[in-house]
């Protein structure tokens, strides 16, 4: 596989374990949350599997182009219009939540449609560049925040006063039914292989398919990822402390201290380098939902100018802030732990609706 | 056939005549023999080798004493040109070329004159184990420089169309047919073609006629004067477009690491080279970052910085009475303007204007309470590592840039700073120099696939 591809998973596990995934895991630590995890991450490498395998099938194709082209028109646009708008909501949510810490920890006084037009203002010209620059643009991200993030991980492992003994708890309720939010919330973090529906157009794999051991990899990165996600902040703030946040990971942060440096309080650092990985993260997004959204609307030219991702991009910013201001945060919330059980389903549909065209593609 | 031939003379002999009859340092020169066989040169005094032209056509035209032996004799000179139309024949004659009138034919010799042929020292791009001169200002000295260093048969030198529709500069485009991509040569010769400024006397400007872009930044192609960067980047496939009259050649396609690159880097062993190009990261991000960090750090969240430094930033800024940012743009400009200053100034005064800005600016502006001491240090850091930037052109993108983000953190503080990083990733990211992505981490020529 191209590293690019690696980089989109790695990216989407990374900007979701922070905001809004670890309140929910959190709020379900006694309700068999590692059995809901274990169960998430073994359906998503399922989908995974099936679903980069499927769009390995076509290279060079999107996933608008092959729908289009496999199934009845009108299923096709309704499908890829949805897709689109599952997307969006996705980049909905990690922006809504980074405005909100933005306005939290950094900078109280700010309006906050200021900070939200600076948002989406980047946001949006990123997300309106070509494919492939988008991937140049995650690379250099990703390179400058990775080893960073890591060694802050790390750190929090490391700290004497992490607490052992509350992350034992979480592993006595194991045995306990799981639940459906925190399956979703754990599979969401996973599904940055979903970003191949429209990169698979630009990545040039030199593999015909994904191997198991490719999956595997990906399997143990991911759970780390989840489970230091879930782990850390009970660690540091007790398996009672931890509920007390809305945002447990920058509180988490918070409670770090570098002894050496210009720079105290990791939580500055954490947090630029956050904002950072989400701008990257909801680019992407936008530009795949915005790939997915225009591929089932004309093409309208005004002046040379393609009007239609721009247009979706003023629509898609009015939205976001009017769900800054017409939303409270809890609201959010629940809406957020409704989109992650959806997309378990949608998962499982979308897999489908693929594997069916590559049986498709075989029989012409 | 022989029809044509006869009316070359007089088409072209009236063209000359009303184009050149009324200046100074045309010259029409009528030769005769004895037998009444004559022959007509016409040439421009001034563009030509005027030492030499008894020389190489004069005396021999009365030793060999006969029109046709002549004529050969002609066609054996090493810069014979054929005959093509008036208006090509008075494109040469401005170039530098004598026009014979034989019989019935035109003859057209090129026997250019430069004054600047000499090569000059490198004085931009210099450095301290590498070759030490650089370009003439004479495009086929330059030619004969680089052929000197690129000894390929591969090498192929093409003449561009001329740019500038009043300047009429010559351009030459060399590239190593091996290694360029055959589509990168076609762009760049279109974008030659399209180019049309009336003048066009530096390698900037064309660089800023080449690009489609009309309000640029970033430099998109670059420009060097070091003949063995010439080489290297031959060897790399790049395209090398040559202007007569400069001692700067543009290269393309470039990527951002070519503006981070010096010669210097080659010639030394492997891990201080690589230091140096640390090095000159660290000071990259010291320029672009430091001025905005400061204001960010000091007026919206002082609480980042561990509470001595703060505190002794805060102790340090007691006597300034206004906020940080105009205190960084105070000392900024006046750094820029000291900056500009010893560029433009002569050499013979140069050295006092900074000695005088210098003691302005460290001392009596801290003891007047107009900047803090601090702001001193930030402001000598960001000067210093901005010259850093080996290639000028990228180093004054650089100046321009840091003004951006500074504006972009005084409005918004820390968070804006970042968001300003991402957007101007995103902006080397989007732009393109001749179809190749500027800026990509990771380009290995071998694998050009995503």
């Amino acid at each position: 596989m191209s590293r690019y591809f690696y980089y989109l998973v790695i990216l989407n596990m990374l900007a979701n374990v922070v905001a809004l995934v670890p309140r929910i895991l959190i709020e379900e630590r006694v309700n068999g949350v590692v059995t809901s995890l274990m169960i998430a991450i073994i359906i998503t490498l399922i989908y995974c599997l099936v679903y980069t395998n499927s769009m390995l099938k076509f290279p060079g194709q999107g996933q608008p182009e092959i729908i289009k082209k496999y199934t009845p028109k009108w299923f096709a646009s309704g499908y890829l219009f949805f897709i689109g708008i599952l997307y969006f909501l996705g980049t909905w949510f990690v922006l809504l939540s980074f405005i909100d810490i933005t306005k939290r920890f950094i900078n109280p006084e700010m309006p906050a449609l200021y900070i939200s037009v600076l948002f989406l203002s980047i946001i949006c010209l990123g997300a309106l560049m070509k494919t492939e620059k988008t991937l140049y643009a995650l690379e250099i991200i990703m390179i400058i925040s990775l080893p960073l993030i890591t060694g802050i991980f790390l750190k929090a492992f490391l700290n004497e006063h992490i607490s052992w003994d509350a992350i034992r708890i979480v592993f006595t309720h194991t045995i306990e039914p799981p639940s459906n939010t925190s399956i979703g919330a754990g599979a969401y973090s996973l599904v940055g292989f979903y970003f191949i529906s429209i990169y698979n157009r630009v990545l040039k794999n030199r593999v015909e398919g994904m191997g198991v051991w490719r999956i595997v990899l990906i399997g143990i990165a991911g759970t780390i990822n989840i489970f230091t996600s879930l782990l850390v902040p009970i660690g540091m703030n007790g398996i009672d402390g931890a509920e007390n946040y809305i945002y447990p990971w920058f509180s988490t942060a918070d409670a770090l201290r570098m002894e050496f440096g210009f720079i105290e309080r990791v939580l500055y650092i954490f947090l630029l380098l956050y904002i950072g990985i989400s701008m990257i993260s909801a680019t992407i997004t936008c530009h795949i939902a915005m790939e997915h959204v225009r591929s089932v609307l004309p093409e309208i030219k005004w002046k040379e100018v393609k009007i239609v991702p721009v247009m979706m991009a003023i629509l898609f910013s009015l939205a976001t802030i009017l769900g800054y201001f017409f939303l409270s945060q809890v609201q959010v919330y629940e809406l957020a732990k409704m989109f992650f059980s959806l997309l378990l389903f949608a998962g499982a549909f979308s897999c489908a609706v693929l594997f069916y065209a590559v049986r498709r593609s075989k029989q012409k | 056939m022989f029809s044509f031939k006869k009316s070359e003379v007089e088409r072209v002999k009236p063209v000359l005549e009303k184009q050149f009859k009324a200046t100074e340092d045309a010259q029409f020169r009528t030769l005769s023999l004895e037998n009444d066989q004559e022959i007509e040169l016409v040439y421009i005094q001034t563009v030509i080798d005027n030492a030499n032209i008894h020389e190489q056509f004069f005396k021999p035209f009365f030793e060999i004493n006969d029109v046709t032996r002549y004529e050969s004799y002609l066609k054996s000179l090493p810069n014979f040109k054929e005959f093509k139309d008036e208006q090509d024949t008075v494109k040469e004659m401005l170039h530098g070329s004598v026009v014979i009138f034989i019989k019935d034919q035109v003859y057209i010799v090129g026997f250019i004159h430069q004054e600047n042929s000499q090569v000059l020292d490198a004085s931009v791009e210099t450095t301290i184990l590498g070759p030490q001169k650089a370009l003439s200002e004479n495009i086929y000295t330059n030619l004969n420089l680089i052929r000197h260093r690129y000894h390929k048969k591969s090498l192929r030198v093409e003449k561009a169309p001329d740019i500038g529709s009043k300047s009429n500069i010559q351009v030459c485009i060399l590239y190593d047919e091996k290694e360029a991509e055959p589509k990168i040569v076609d762009q760049v010769k279109k974008r030659l073609d399209q180019a049309n400024r009336p003048i066009v006397q530096s390698a900037g400007e064309l660089h800023r006629a080449l690009t489609n872009r009309k309000r640029r930044m970033f430099p998109t192609l670059l420009v060097t004067e070091r003949p063995d960067r010439i080489a290297y980047n031959l060897s790399q496939g790049k395209v090398i477009i040559m202007i007569e009259g400069i001692p700067f050649v543009l290269i393309g396609p470039t990527v951002f690491y070519d503006f981070m690159s010096s010669m210097e880097d080659f010639y030394q062993p492997y891990w201080v080279s690589k230091f140096l190009i640390i090095l000159r990261y660290v000071g990259l991000f010291i320029s672009l970052f430091l001025p905005s960090a400061y204001v960010g750090i000091i007026s919206y969240n002082p609480e980042v910085l561990r509470i001595q430094l703060a505190f002794s930033i805060a102790g340090s800024r007691m006597p300034v009475p206004y906020p940080s940012y105009l205190e960084v743009l105070f000392m900024l400009i006046m750094m820029e303007m000291l900056v500009e200053a010893s560029i433009r100034l002569p050499k013979t005064i140069g050295p006092t204007a900074t000695t005088v800005g210098g003691l302005i600016l460290g001392q009596a502006a801290t003891d007047a309470g107009l900047v803090s001491n601090i702001m001193i240090i930030i402001v000598a850091a960001v000067a210093i590592s901005n010259f850093i930037i080996p290639i000028n052109e990228m180093s004054f993108a650089m100046r321009v840039m840091k003004y951006l983000l500074l504006l972009i953190t005084t409005l918004s503080g820390l968070i804006g700073l970042v968001l300003g990083t991402v957007g101007l990733i995103y902006y080397l990211v989007y732009l393109d120099s001749f179809g190749k992505p500027y800026l990509k981490l990771f380009t290995s020529r071998q694998k050009q696939h995503i």
